[in-house]
């Protein structure tokens, strides 16, 4: 795995959810409106938080700056990016699975 | 049949070098390669076109990202270490690589130029400020000179340490004005680019333009009696407890105009008495979405200093019942609050130390204390020493405490 992309996994609740909204390129406040929007609400992130953390990313390659017909900032993946995605969710997939498999334990023993 | 062109300070003004490359294409001249590294431009002489280039830095990629080699809207120009040359075909393409990251580059340059030019001027200025007093409140300086000059023919040894002196002594004052002309010329230049890269930023020194009302309206609003004023000094150090002032005000029915130039006071209209969540913010806006995301997410901005040093914005948000958060992650809350911390704590206590250390210096320099007359003025200077230690110490508790503070708070 790239060495790069070691230091940002797990991602945080926050990072995560940024990443996950950039299938298409969005604006600072279009990803805050995404993920509430994808949340149902469960999720409303503060523009300090979404700043900084874009910041960070930005830094570090995983996201890139364009800017549309307003001339207004608008954030996109990189390649780097989306390998992190990538192997965010996988994880994610597998830390479900595994949650699934043991909460049916849990309930069985609760039956007997 | 080619042609180069020397252009050294190019990325001073990326816009004008866009320019003069579009008006180059025009007259048949394509742009085949540019050393960077050498400030190196060639074009080849070939037909005539239309072009709207863009010249794109970015440090992480080589080239143009494949998104925008996918774009049929772009045409890479050429590609080198940490810049891409872009054609744009089709203008009214959703999205254009920004200048963003230049901008940000050149806004470090001319940071660090300006410390240095400041420091340089600093180290001169007070030099000439002792010899000028000196030789004012001096008995005066005589020169004499014992040594007669020989007027026997230099050497030709001689004559080139002498050439290679002037060289060195001009080398010597072309950095000065190097530093000079990339500090005016990138101060202009970043403005341009600035409004390029889509900020408005519609800030008067530190005041947003929303807050400033005309003379007249400001005068009679002094007049009349609706005008509260309260003056704060170095409420920066502890900014959650102003924070909590201004709510507390706001719920009173002082509702927050604006703040003066320097922030130091607050000028509040008798209203009537509301829910608003204030922030203080420590930010480097060296990239100029901080402003969009927060007013789109309601923020209402009362002050920001524009400068890296001094980075604080005060932001407000009216609200009915769910309080709107800045941070809603524990990670960036204690993070901003640790480097608020670190970048005053960093310079302060260097400072504390430094006062405390020239005090004692000045006392240790009295011989005895038998011989020490308490009304002596020699007591006035390392006792202004003490008292600078103190507040910068004070200072130095107060940030320490915010921090830890918030740190409490979070978790």
């Amino acid at each position: 795995m790239n060495k790069k992309l070691a230091s940002w996994i797990p991602l945080s609740e926050t990072a995560y959810y940024i990443l996950l909204s950039l299938n298409i390129p969005r604006h600072g406040y279009g990803i805050i409106k995404y993920v509430e929007e994808l949340t149902k609400g469960r999720i409303v992130l503060g523009s300090g938080t979404i700043y900084t953390t874009i910041g960070k990313m930005k830094k570090a390659n995983l996201i890139m700056v364009f800017q549309d017909k307003k001339r207004k900032t608008v954030y996109e993946l990189t390649t780097l990016g989306r390998e992190l995605l990538e192997l965010e969710i996988a994880r994610i997939k597998k830390v479900y699975q595994d949650t699934l498999l043991q909460e049916g334990l849990y309930n069985e023993k609760e039956k007997v | 049949m080619k042609k180069r062109k020397f252009r050294p300070f190019w990325s001073y003004d990326v816009l004008k070098t866009e320019a003069w490359l579009n008006s180059m294409a025009s007259k048949g001249w394509v742009l085949t390669k540019i050393h960077f590294s050498r400030r190196l431009f060639v074009f080849e002489k070939g037909e005539v076109r239309n072009t709207d280039l863009k010249i794109i830095y970015d440090k992480n990629t080589f080239g143009a990202p494949e998104m925008i080699k996918e774009d049929t809207s772009f045409e890479e120009v050429l590609a080198e270490k940490h810049y891409y040359v872009l054609n744009v075909l089709d203008s009214t393409s959703e999205y254009i690589p920004s200048h963003e990251k230049l901008l940000s580059r050149n806004q470090k340059i001319k940071y660090v130029v300006g410390l240095i030019l400041l420091i340089n001027i600093m180290m001169t200025m007070f030099p000439m400020l002792i010899i000028t007093f000196a030789i004012i409140f001096g008995e005066g300086i005589t020169f004499e000179s014992t040594e007669v000059m020989e007027s026997s023919p230099y050497t030709l040894g001689e004559i080139v340490v002498g050439i290679i002196q002037i060289f060195l002594y001009l080398f010597s004052l072309m950095i000065p004005t190097w530093m000079i002309y990339t500090y005016f010329k990138l101060g202009k230049s970043n403005k341009r680019l600035i409004k390029e890269c889509g900020v408005n930023l519609d800030v008067k020194f530190t005041t947003p333009n929303n807050k400033i009302s005309s003379k007249e309206e400001w005068k009679e609003m002094k007049k009349s009696n609706k005008l509260v004023r309260k003056i704060k000094i170095g409420w920066f150090y502890s900014p959650d407890k102003i924070e909590a002032w201004l709510e507390g005000m706001e719920k009173k029915g002082f509702n927050l105009l604006r703040m003066s130039k320097l922030g130091n006071s607050f000028y509040f209209e008798k209203g009537i008495p509301r829910n608003v969540k204030y922030h203080v913010d420590y930010q480097n806006k060296n990239d100029h979405d901080y402003f969009n995301i927060n007013k789109e997410s309601g923020w209402d901005l009362f002050f920001t200093s524009v400068t890296r040093f001094f980075a604080f914005s005060v932001w407000g948000q009216v609200y009915d019942e769910q309080m709107p958060t800045f941070y809603t992650d524990k990670e960036t809350k204690i993070k901003h609050a640790k480097r608020l911390a670190i970048s005053f704590t960093i310079w302060m206590i260097p400072m504390a130390i430094l006062y405390i250390g020239l005090s004692i210096l000045y006392f240790t320099s009295f011989t005895s204390f038998d011989e020490l007359d308490f009304s002596s003025w020699l007591l006035f200077t390392p006792i202004m020493f003490l008292i600078v230690a103190l507040e910068y110490s004070i200072f130095t508790y107060r940030i320490i405490r915010y921090y830890f503070r918030i740190k409490k708070s979070v978790v």
